[in-house]
């Protein structure tokens, strides 16, 4: 029923709505709002953070926030599964690594290079992948993931194989950026930087055609939605947005495991979009938040931590089967009508 | 106006999560504690693929930290444990080691189990100066030399050189290397072809592999069966897989002895492979074999002296990996006490001093550019399975 009223009510109200220009006014202040938001949450941070630990923490939050609002774009909004974006991640990660510690490649050249060719590998396996659906598209991203695990973990000479491989640190400007404090402004800018493009990307007609590809394909293309051309473009820049934080990631922590490539990682960054709210941004940010410090949070529970950590997310899955920011608004809304 | 009023309220709504969300940062902080204990942080694989060495490591060093607090604890100050489960997983091993040097301010950290978590920390330990003791073995640790890593265990070239030197006495001089594609099989097969090079009295005349998860690998060593040269078989693994192993060479009636790594070496390891592990051969710490050890050996009060208070608490005897844990904890504290303080730099020089320390595996002796706690001898003892107990041999 809820449901019902709250799409009638802006069709009800739209004759007697305000005067265009004011509309437009209103509209970018919707959009911008959040994004100074979030800003000044990044910028109040450091702040009250007490220790490196926590700055450390929120730089992988910060980082996992990316990649949680790019999968949301394409699971969220475009409505397609992806269980192998830690593959993309470890692409990133080894392009960028490999790139520089093997080839002595600029460190950032790498970084731009492997995420560049992260996405290309998208665009070419995303036509035949994506014509799948459901379970079958779930499987097929799920071995891609897979494959480019085997690759790392197997190819020792190129990148160390179980063992890991290091990087050195990064240095731009005559900066050396060997701490979280330093990383923190960088993944804190990337992350307001992604946050404001997808908020405007999802009400512009790439995002509406994007939330018709959700439902039946034929409806979506009787709309003059090209639905091959946009599945692939949102997979391609999804796992290239992926994969600059994989390497950018990497940079940070200096040291990387094909562990950061395999299945359970995936479902983590599923995990993300699901618990923050899929389709909606700000959720994906929540997620991320909550999935990277949830463990953290529950370790002084020792062996019960993944018991809990278990218990919370099927409850919130339960009680909140759309993610926990679309339940949260949704809740609020009606208690205040 | 309606809509407006709704996209207004969605954003205040927006607004409050994300306050809410940049405070919890904030208040994850631990419980603060007396000022004058000596923290020790602790970081083990105890989930996880690599459960079985975590567990046995982390149950040894909160059962030694309550025994040696029941006697004064070091420097007239408790030793307070902070300990943390990285779940075989080097991502979180490296989060919780920065946790342990700037949340909870500890002075040294023992860990981790495996070797990818324990290098994903290292950086971390030189960057803060704080001196870290791994329980992970293998070679890539303490070679190139890192200025704050300490390691426990001997590493997987000693370990693999007395299950050759065996070998080379038996004149079983040609041997099938049978090991798993995992991080661990991986480095024990190169270490062993290495080995076999340089030494030369070895042969290594087949070498096949199987992959983490295999259950059976009856194709591989048929292949092995059928090679006239193979005079023994060398299984490098751990976990259960070498359990199958043993019982498909058993069921296969291969006449060239099995052999396998020291990381096998649990009493779990003949109760999982059953009758088929009779003769099986493998080189194990001290732990294992205290009772047949000569008094003479340096460990050996020491290890009796443990078995008999880990079997008090945890009624179950402790086998190769608590000793690593013990003798993690043993150098420690010995550091401590020599360097009179729980300063980082006046730990790691107490660290480097470290000589002829008997732990319950062996003798440690450490220096500045030793970190590997190296002797001439190795502390392993190579052992065949009779009535599905450790015997030493010859």
């Amino acid at each position: 029923m809820t449901n019902m009223n709250e799409a009638v009510a802006p069709a009800q109200s739209a004759p007697i709505a305000t005067p265009p220009a004011l509309k437009l006014k209103a509209d970018s202040l919707r959009r911008l709002g959040p994004v100074v938001a979030l800003g000044l949450a990044i910028a109040l941070v450091p702040l009250i953070a007490g220790s490196a630990y926590h700055m450390h923490m929120a730089v992988m939050i910060g980082i996992h926030a990316v990649i949680a609002i790019s999968l949301n774009l394409l699971v969220g909004y475009a409505g397609q599964i992806s269980l192998g974006h830690a593959g993309f991640m470890a692409i990133g990660a080894y392009g960028t690594a490999i790139l520089s510690a093997r080839y002595g490649w600029p460190p950032l050249l790498g970084l731009g290079v492997s995420s560049i060719a992260a996405g290309l590998l998208a665009f070419a396996v995303g036509r035949p992948i994506l014509r799948l659906k459901g379970y079958y598209l779930a499987m097929a991203t799920l071995g891609l993931g897979m494959i480019i695990y085997l690759v790392i973990s197997n190819e020792v000479w190129l990148t160390g194989g179980p063992d890991g491989m290091s990087l050195s640190v990064l240095t731009v400007f005559g900066i050396e950026l060997d701490s979280a404090g330093k990383w923190y402004w960088i993944v804190g800018a990337i992350l307001l930087l992604t946050y404001w493009m997808a908020r405007n990307l999802v009400d512009a007609p790439i995002g509406r055609a994007l939330r018709a590809l959700e439902g039946p394909d034929a409806l979506a293309a009787s709309a003059g939605i090209d639905i091959s051309w946009n599945k692939v473009r949102i997979f391609a820049v999804s796992a290239a947005l992926t994969a600059l934080m994989g390497g950018v990631g990497a940079l940070y922590s200096g040291f990387i495991t094909p562990k950061s490539a395999d299945f359970m990682q995936s479902i983590e960054l599923i995990l993300m979009v699901i618990l923050g709210g899929m389709g909606s941004v700000f959720g994906a940010v929540v997620g991320a938040g909550i999935v990277t410090m949830l463990p953290q949070v529950l370790t002084s529970l020792e062996h019960y931590e993944s018991l809990v950590y278990g218990v919370i997310l099927i409850l919130v899955m339960v009680f909140m089967p759309k993610g926990l920011v679309p339940t949260t608004a949704h809740l609020i809304r009606k208690f205040r009508r | 106006m309606k809509r407006q009023n709704q996209e207004r309220t969605k954003s205040i709504v927006g607004n409050i999560l994300k306050a809410a969300f940049g405070l919890s940062i904030g208040v994850m902080t631990t419980v603060s504690i007396a000022a004058d204990a000596v923290k020790i942080g602790v970081v083990t694989t105890s989930t996880g693929p690599g459960s079985y060495l975590g567990e046995a490591e982390e149950k040894t060093i909160k059962l030694m930290v309550d025994t040696l607090n029941k006697q004064g604890g070091v420097l007239g100050r408790k030793i307070e444990l902070v300990h943390y489960d990285d779940g075989t997983n080097a991502d979180r091993a490296r989060t919780l080691m920065q946790r342990l040097v700037t949340e909870d301010e500890v002075s040294l950290v023992i860990g981790s189990s495996t070797t990818p978590n324990t290098l994903s920390m290292a950086d971390v330990a030189t960057r803060s100066k704080v001196p870290l003791i791994s329980m992970a073995g293998a070679k890539v640790l303490t070679e190139p030399l890192r200025p704050w890593l300490f390691v426990i265990p001997e590493n997987d070239v000693m370990a693999l050189g007395v299950m050759f030197d065996h070998l080379a006495k038996h004149k079983l001089n040609n041997v099938a290397l049978l090991s798993s594609t995992s991080g661990f099989g991986r480095a024990a097969r190169e270490v062993a072809l290495e080995l076999s090079a340089k030494r030369g009295d070895v042969k290594v005349v087949a070498d096949e592999t199987y992959a983490a998860g295999d259950t059976d690998m009856s194709a591989q060593l048929t292949r092995i069966r059928s090679n006239g040269q193979v005079q023994a078989v060398i299984n490098l693994d751990f976990g259960n897989q070498p359990a199958i192993v043993t019982r498909n060479h058993a069921a296969l009636g291969i006449k060239a002895p099995l052999y396998l790594s020291h990381s096998t070496a649990a009493p779990k390891y003949p109760e999982l492979a059953g009758p088929a592990s009779e003769g099986a051969r493998l080189a194990v710490p001290s732990l294992m074999v205290v009772d047949q050890l000569p008094d003479s050996a340096p460990e050996k009060a020491k290890a009796l002296e443990f078995r008999t208070l880990y079997q008090e608490r945890y009624k179950e005897l402790p086998h190769g990996f608590h000793g690593y844990g013990y003798d993690g904890l043993l150098v420690a504290v010995d550091a401590i006490k020599r360097a009179g303080s729980t300063d980082g730099q006046a730990l790691k020089d107490a660290l480097e001093k470290t000589k002829g320390l008997p732990g319950v595996t062996g003798e440690y002796n450490y220096s500045a550019t030793n970190h590997g706690g190296y002797v001439p001898k190795s502390k392993l003892h190579m052992t065949e399975i009779r009535n599905g107990k450790f015997v030493m041999i010859d």
